[in-house]
């Protein structure tokens, strides 16, 4: 492990740690108050939409390695872009969601839109798998 | 990030990352596209490899590029391409530009 892995490793380590301690904050401050839940609910969402956006964001850079099995660099450098477009857009989409939406509506419209992004990205590996299928032996 | 603003600053290393979006390429068919010399190419490359936006590959005697950027990297090539992002040649620091394609 280079010294570069070690440093994202803690900084992820960090980042975990940070995303337990906001969701512990969270979590007791919805407990005593029900009025408190939604804003608590609105918050969690907000940084559930934040983290899918971050990880989503390297996803083109991360999953290099792939690229590296040689099956079909065009067909999997597509792919990997797709995917986290397709996800940054999904996390911007559930931030605004939880930032404007009623909290009634919010966890559903949020829930549907990844759903939507993961349908979205499934469909792009069916399209990209498709002329192989059809020019296997 | 600041190599990321000086790869992105010069107009045929944004070429040459367009070039990569539609799949990994050698060194020689991406130096087609170009009217400059061998050592010109070569230095954009290693501008564009110091900023981990692409990644090389040797093959024999050939080098494949493969594009390795982030979604906000991309998004900024798009903003980069949008609003001919430049930066004055002393703080640029890298190779002419020749040939641009891009901005005809």
């Amino acid at each position: 492990m280079t010294s570069s892995d070690k440093k994202e490793t803690r900084l992820h380590g960090l980042l975990c740690a940070l995303i337990l301690l906001l969701a512990a904050l969270l979590l007791r401050a919805a407990t005593p108050d029900p009025a408190g839940h939604g804003t608590a609910m609105r918050a969690f969402g907000i940084l559930t939409a934040v983290i899918l956006m971050f990880y989503a964001n390297a996803v083109p850079k991360r999953l290099l390695p792939l690229a590296r099995l040689r099956q079909d660099p065009v067909a999997e450098q597509a792919l990997r872009r797709y995917t986290g477009w397709a996800m940054v857009l999904a996390g911007a989409g559930e931030l605004l969601i939880w930032l404007f939406a009623p909290i009634g509506l919010a966890f559903w419209c949020a829930l549907a839109l990844v759903v939507a992004a993961l349908a979205a990205i499934a469909w792009k590996c069916a399209a990209l798998r498709a002329p192989h299928a059809g020019s296997a032996p | 990030m600041n190599s990321v603003f000086k790869a992105l600053s010069d107009p045929t290393r944004r070429q040459v990352l367009q070039l990569l979006k539609s799949g990994p390429r050698t060194a020689g068919e991406l130096a087609a596209h170009f009217d400059m010399a061998k050592p010109s190419m070569s230095a954009h490359f290693s501008v564009l490899l110091a900023a981990d936006l692409i990644e090389a590959e040797r093959h024999g005697r050939s080098i494949t590029y493969r594009l390795k950027m982030s979604v906000l990297e991309e998004a900024l090539l798009g903003f980069a391409r949008a609003f001919g992002m430049q930066l004055p040649p002393a703080a640029d620091g890298s190779p002419s530009t020749i040939s641009n394609q891009e901005e005809t």
